[in-house]
């Protein structure tokens, strides 16, 4: 077994083919525990996908459930919900939920009672009550959630 | 004494080899455009810039010692530094403003390189080098800024990081790997301080090696065209040239010094605050990014979405390649009239869009009467209407 290579007169022989297969061999492991690495690397810096919790009541910074008799007439307050952010809103005692993270660039909206309506204090988008974008570079709207009060606690489905 | 261990560790690895070649290099002959006139002074930029880097890793590695990288305890640790810990003020403060000078010098080394054409042939590579050090640095910069874990540095980080979410395809799978989680929480304190305080130095250490290696084989630019042959070594040596050491040395030493005292003066007199405690339930008002993203931050004001930030993106990427799209052979600025205006208008129009991000959504007073500056940075007179 010969062959001659165009380019150059080496010639690839049987022996010398064998004798280059321990550099393959070695080659090919370390490029797949590289691969193996990047993998493992990548999977590590993901966070694992078991913090969606169940919960469904809303909490204060401290994981205490925020009671609707907290929240006065005409007025927000910002809690936490499983792993989301969530602004709840008293209008004349019906209670309005939605996403507090702006959909802009994730600024935590306000309840403004003043004009009515929800703004962002990083680059001023509004939105109404229904979640709505009202004004300003937002590119979609608040999302909305049901409200139940059970034994004072706020419960969102 | 000293003759003898020189011949022992000659006797052990060549010892003299390494002198006489570290010899050459300290003694090298500059051209005449590196040493004369008070132009000289700007080819000091660079250095003053890796000085800083050595100063950002003492100042550093001495901050970690009392640094907790964790949301629970970082801003009380910080807190630590600056009110109990003998010196940890003048550490921190020092920190971040000679973050801040370097990033100030190593745009201004960057504006020299490019008025003076020093990117060309045969110096490309360098500057591309030069071009990733400066996304170092700002990187650097970026995940420096979130540690103290204050209002300020959380938001920031949010907006900053957001913003890379808009891209479409990798934007969302970005965001999760910065995040560490479902928003800026632990987890991106943890992942932003390994790779602050680990991955970065080594990072750039290893560029900056390469970077003076190369600037040391091509030597030092001159105003020539590319395709005239530039002076020899030997030639410069012939006709007097100076060498670096002590002559270029000694004006590095008195900018380097400067700067130290402008940093020293700046942590005393104008001291970075602590703000509140990280509050994720609550964004303050009129957040905004350190000074050099504060053009980028304004930008994409005007142009949001995914759009912008891939324009802002090709802007690095024209930087990068920068030495291949302009091939002219000129390299004196004054035979290059149309790329140092473009220069200049990029710069000009950068500190414009900086300066409309610093005064944006604030209240300001000229001359008796008060302006609100609205978010695309118009003004509003609103002195008239409003009686609080």
């Amino acid at each position: 077994l010969e062959i001659n290579l165009q380019n150059n007169n080496e010639k690839i022989t049987r022996r010398s083919f064998f004798s280059k297969i321990p550099e393959i061999a070695l080659l090919t492991s370390v490029l797949s525990i590289l691969g193996g690495f990047f993998w493992t690397i990548l999977g590590f810096m993901i966070p694992s996908s078991k913090s969606a919790m169940a919960s469904t009541t809303l909490l204060d910074i401290d994981g205490n459930s925020i009671q609707a008799d907290k929240i006065p007439n005409n007025s927000g307050t910002v809690g936490i919900v499983g792993s989301k952010n969530i602004l709840v809103i008293n209008r004349e005692g019906k209670f309005i939920a939605m996403s507090a993270v702006c959909t802009h660039l994730g600024c935590i909206v306000k309840w403004n009672k003043d004009t009515g309506d929800i703004r962002c204090p990083c680059h001023g988008g509004t939105y109404d009550l229904s979640g709505k974008v009202i004004g300003g570079p937002p590119p979609a709207n608040l999302k909305l959630y049901d409200v139940k009060i059970v034994d004072g606690n706020i419960i969102l489905s | 004494m000293l003759k003898f261990i020189d011949n022992w560790l000659n006797e052990r690895f060549r010892w003299n080899d390494f002198k006489s070649a570290f010899k050459k290099q300290l003694y090298k002959p500059l051209p005449k455009n590196i040493t004369d006139g008070a132009g000289s002074y700007l080819h000091t930029f660079g250095t003053v810039a890796m000085a800083l880097f050595g100063l950002q890793a003492i100042t550093g590695f001495l901050l970690l010692m009392y640094y907790k990288p964790s949301a629970k305890e970082a801003y009380e640790s910080v807190q630590y530094i600056m009110y109990d810990v003998n010196f940890g003020w003048l550490m921190r403060q020092m920190h971040a403003w000679c973050a801040n000078l370097m990033v100030f010098f190593v745009i201004l080394h960057m504006a020299k390189v490019f008025f003076y054409g020093a990117y060309k042939k045969p110096r490309e590579l360098n500057w591309f080098v030069g071009v990733i050090i400066f996304s170092i640095v700002l990187t650097f910069a970026f995940t420096g800024y979130l540690l103290p874990w204050d209002q300020l540095a959380y938001w920031a980080t949010i907006v900053g990081t957001k913003a890379i979410a808009t891209l479409p395809l990798i934007g969302d799978f970005t965001l999760k790997l910065l995040w560490g989680g479902e928003t800026v929480g632990d987890a991106t304190i943890g992942r932003f301080f390994a790779i602050h305080v680990f991955l970065l130095p080594a990072i750039l250490a290893l560029l900056i090696i390469i970077h003076l290696t190369l600037m040391r084989i091509s030597g030092n630019s001159s105003p020539i065209r590319t395709d005239e042959k530039e002076k020899t070594v030997e030639e410069l040596k012939a006709e007097g040239a100076l060498p670096f050491y002590p002559h270029h040395v000694m004006k590095e030493s008195i900018v380097i010094y400067l700067t130290l005292g402008i940093a020293l003066t700046l942590s005393v007199f104008y001291p970075f605050t602590l703000q509140e405690k990280a509050n994720p339930f609550v964004t303050p008002e009129g957040i905004r990014p350190d000074w050099y993203f504060l053009s980028i931050f304004q930008f994409i004001k005007y142009v949001p979405g995914a759009l912008g930030i891939v324009l802002v993106n090709l802007v690095g990427v024209f930087l990068l390649l920068l030495p291949f799209i302009d091939r002219s052979p000129e390299r004196d600025p004054k035979k290059r009239p149309l790329v140092v205006r473009l220069g200049i208008a990029f710069i000009v129009i950068n500190i414009f869009l900086g300066v409309l991000g610093a005064i944006s959504e604030r209240n300001i007073t000229i001359f008796g009467k008060t302006y609100h500056i609205d978010i695309k940075g118009i003004p509003h007179r609103i002195d008239k209407d409003i009686t609080k």
